[in-house]
């Protein structure tokens, strides 16, 4: 979907968020191999860490930029910092079958246990769950108390319909799941008691879930049709409508983001064009519901702006906003 | 060296993923057959650089006998361009009638076919029980035509009708019998509130892309009261629905309740689906979210585009099937309990190929006569930039074919099931019928911006079949709505004829048996919309045969004559 488009699977946030902070390590460790060619092109290293920027910022990341990436890819494959960035620009691209063929690109052996979870994640989101169990399995039954692994697999059994072994795997690894307050786990261990008929348990579970995140409309929405099957009509309504309440929230916010990454390209437009007066009336508009980051970056294109067409005050009162923001 | 390497370690594992397909092989096969049908329709969307939202939405088409002769015709909708009401001569609804064996003829200007606005869906039925399917097109401006069929040629009656146009978006539509008095009233579903003046440009990666329905209101659905005589009156706030507008693409219409009467659900675009039981007096209640048809297992409202129905696995219940965006399963809601629904499209096979494309139409068929629905799903994606964003998803895309089991699961059998589904298309509206009069189902998609598709079904080994004219004296002409359970041998099987389905498009209203290797149907029990169950017994396979309400079957040959009115 597009650039504001809400995560279409309860773990794409925790994948993109660890991708991101391999990429962080990865960077900053030795390069194994293609490193003194990669040292020597001065060119594409530049170039590799303007893109690991871009990445690294959660900017928008361009097509253009996914080829020139792609290039130097293609000329140091085996150097770890190109891999990584090229592997985070993947996950950026959301383009899950990619990211499979590059994993599988490295040879079992040398597979570290990211690229594991990270395989096991892409084989999750493309919902090829038997080749998730095929994965985890040994990997769970060898750390039994490893919470990634063991979650993992629970996850496969869930959606390929096994419920008594995704609640096996997800019980093995219970009390970290709710010490550390995996949410996504908790809900779906409330799903697989709601697909027994253990209500009691989903109710319990889904509750816990809830405490951590309110606004988590799996556990709502199943709460609701629970207290249905019970026939409970005013809790089922109860929940009903908070689940409504919750889409309809992330609807709107949803929308509002959308409309700020085109107001964004339209100010960065306008600039591009010298056209300083829709500058300012753009930067304006974003302004009131801008992120705290990207507050300074507006005060700077309007008192630019300013002083281009000659108004020294009103980019001086630009510039002061800016200096209260960086105190 | 390393670039030789590296592709050809690309190339390894894109081979492990085909032979991983083709490991789902079939008897079932379809062969491309546009060009010598007679079919020349392309769809005209006249995609602009502003890349409006209707653009990208396609059209429909639908499949009825306009003369009666037995041979199922088709009704293509073309959209034209935005804003403007008379299209250009590329961009004409077009009419095709059928001889019968899948030859086709363009009478579009004979009938008075007319085209206006910006075209997008189709619904059929004989709205005054005159004996002639009548017509209802659907308008992105909301101009929406409802079209009387004489039996030479359509009139335009929306005028004299009581329809109003109102500017509105509307999508799919569908006729059917709400409170079972015997006539078809018609249900439009609408989408958002909408105008290229107020656009909200979208972005991927800083690429100007097609927007989702995300930035504008809902519209409430229109729902119309016929008097019997082709006159409308506008229910829908009586009905219940102007308090839920949604964001609606598709239409199912079916018994979901076998409580007797036409129940309505509605595939609303990044919102929840709606699931409207009818009280029988043609009051509606939602309950999708109660029911557990609203949202994705994991309660997340998804881009829903076409539904379809079907008792897939047997257990006498209907079960609704729901197409999503690129990503999102195509959704498989198992009624396992009356109106108690659970999501499975995981479980039952269908989850991880329908998550690898964008889907639209679908339809729940019997491919091989074998006596249970298989299930098509036309694919195409919405963003014509996509692939500068991903190496690995198109724009256009190959459409689905899944095998039923028999045990409750399918198979996507799509890569070794013929060379209809190994082209990629930007496909959109489907429908499936008998077209060549073979006794087995054929299929056609309208593509986006493209030529339609004509897809024959040359299944070397399949079962026996019968097929099913009806029509209603006390249930409404076209016998929408109508039920059929028929006992083969030791199987049970139930059909409904459904008003509407798949996305923007209608389906032949004639209903296909698959008998497996039986000879006959041992009991054949109809039960009429709003009307007394009428049972027939050992009926022979391998005919078509036509059924006016309580009378004897009378068999017919499609395309050989017109069956008297």
């Amino acid at each position: 979907m597009s650039e504001t488009f809400r995560v279409n699977h309860l773990l794409i946030k925790y994948f993109f968020v660890l991708t991101c902070f391999l990429l962080f390590v990865s960077c900053q460790s030795d390069a194994k191999q293609d490193v003194s060619l990669l040292a020597a092109d001065k060119q594409a290293l530049a170039e590799l860490t303007r893109i690991n920027q871009i990445l690294a910022t959660g900017q928008p990341f361009a097509p253009a930029d996914f080829e020139s990436l792609k290039k130097i890819y293609e000329k140091y494959p085996d150097d770890s910092k190109v891999r990584n960035v090229y592997q985070s620009a993947l996950v950026k691209r959301e383009d899950w079958v990619s990211i499979e063929n590059f994993i599988n690109r490295i040879p079992a052996a040398e597979q570290t246990r990211a690229d594991q979870l990270n395989l096991g994640k892409v084989y999750l989101k493309l919902g090829r769950f038997q080749e998730l169990i095929d994965l985890m399995k040994p990997l769970a039954e060898t750390a039994k108390t490893d919470t990634d692994f063991n979650a993992l697999l629970g996850f496969g059994y869930f959606y390929s319909g096994q419920n008594d072994e995704a609640a096996k795997y997800f019980d093995n690894v219970w009390e970290t799941i709710v010490s550390e307050k995996r949410v996504d786990e908790i809900t779906t261990r409330g799903m697989i008691y709601f697909r027994q008929n253990n209500f009691p348990k989903a109710i319990e579970t889904f509750k816990k879930s809830l405490e951590i995140n309110p606004q988590n409309s799996a556990a709502t929405n199943i709460l609701s049709r629970i207290y249905a099957i019970e026939n409970n009509p005013e809790k089922a309504e109860e929940f009903r409508r908070k689940t409504a309440e919750i889409h309809q929230k992330g609807e709107e916010s949803e929308a509002k983001a959308m409309q700020r990454v085109s107001l964004y390209y339209d100010l960065q437009n306008a600039w591009k064009d010298k056209k300083y007066s829709e500058v300012i009336i753009l930067a304006n508009r974003i302004l009131p519901e801008a992120d705290e980051k990207n507050k300074p970056a507006l005060y700077q294109y309007i008192a630019e702006s300013y002083k281009a067409l000659g108004n020294t005050e009103e980019a001086a009162a630009a510039l002061k906003e800016l200096e209260k923001l960086k105190k | 060296m390393l670039l030789v390497c590296l592709n050809a370690c690309r190339s390894e594992n894109v081979n492990n993923a085909d032979t991983q397909d083709n490991q789902n092989r079939t008897e079932i096969s379809f062969l491309e057959a546009t060009a010598k049908s007679g079919i020349n329709f392309k769809h005209e969307p006249t995609r602009t650089e502003a890349k409006l939202l209707p653009e990208i939405m396609g059209s429909g088409l639908a499949i009825a006998d306009f003369n009666r002769d037995g041979a199922p015709d088709v009704i293509f909708v073309s959209s034209g361009a935005t804003g403007i009401k008379d299209r250009a001569e590329n961009a004409k609804n077009r009419l095709y009638i059928n001889n019968g064996k899948g030859n086709f003829t363009d009478q579009t200007a004979k009938w008075n076919l007319t085209s206006t606005g910006y075209g997008q869906g189709v619904a059929v039925g004989d709205i005054n029980g005159d004996g002639w399917i009548d017509v209802f097109l659907t308008d992105y401006h909301g101009d929406n035509r409802l079209l009387k069929n004489t039996g030479e040629k359509f009139e335009d009656i929306t005028a004299r009708s009581g329809i109003k146009p109102d500017g509105e978006w509307a999508t799919s539509a569908g006729f059917f019998d709400l409170e079972n008095d015997g006539d078809l009233d018609l249900y439009v579903v609408r989408y958002v509130v909408y105008s290229k003046e107020i656009q909200q440009k979208a972005f991927r990666n800083k690429l100007l892309i097609y927007p989702t329905p995300i930035s504008y209101k809902p519209v409430s659905d229109k729902l119309w009261q016929n008097d019997g005589r082709g006159n409308f009156t506008d229910i829908s706030e009586k009905a219940g629905l102007t308090k839920s507008p949604s964001k609606g693409l598709a239409l199912g219409i079916g018994d979901i309740d076998l409580d007797g009467d036409q129940d309505i659900y509605v595939a609303n675009d990044t919102e929840a689906n709606q699931l409207w039981i009818n009280d029988g007096k043609g009051n509606l209640k939602d309950i999708a979210q109660l029911s557990g048809s609203a949202y994705s297992e994991t309660g997340r409202e998804e881009g829903s585009m076409g539904v379809d129905f079907s008792d897939f696995d047997g257990n006498g219940l209907l079960d609704i099937t729901v197409t999503n965006y690129q990503d999102e399963t195509t959704n498989i809601f198992a009624q396992k309990e009356p109106l108690l629904f659970y999501e499975m499209s995981d479980s039952v096979g269908v989850g991880a190929t329908s998550r690898r494309s964008l889907k639209f139409g679908i339809d729940f068929f019997d491919a091989d006569n074998d006596g249970d629905e298989d299930l098509l799903v036309a694919n195409g994606h919405i963003e014509d930039n996509i692939e500068q964003n991903s190496d690995s998803v198109t724009f256009a895309q190959n459409d689905t074919l899944y095998e039923n089991l028999g045990n409750g699961k399918f198979s996507d059998i799509s890569k070794s099931a013929g060379s209809a589904l190994q082209e990629k298309r930007v496909s959109r509206g489907l429908v499936t019928a008998d077209l060549d009069g073979d006794g087995d189902l054929d299929y056609i998609t309208s593509n986006n911006g493209e030529p339609a598709q004509i897809a024959v079904n040359e299944t070397a080994e399949k079962g026996n079949f019968a097929v099913f004219w009806l029509e209603g004296e006390k249930a409404n002409r076209s016998a929408i709505g109508t039920r059929l359970v028929a006992k083969i041998g030791d199987k049970t099987i139930q059909r409904q004829i459904m008003g509407a389905q798949s996305y923007l498009s209608v389906s032949d209203l004639r209903v296909h048996f698959g008998l497996g290797q039986h000879e006959k149907i041992d009991e054949l029990t109809i039960y009429w919309a709003g009307s007394e169950p009428q049972t027939l017994k050992d009926i022979q396979a391998g005919k078509f045969y036509y059924i006016r309400e309580g009378r004897e079957l009378m068999p017919f040959i499609p395309g050989e004559k017109q069956i008297a009115n």
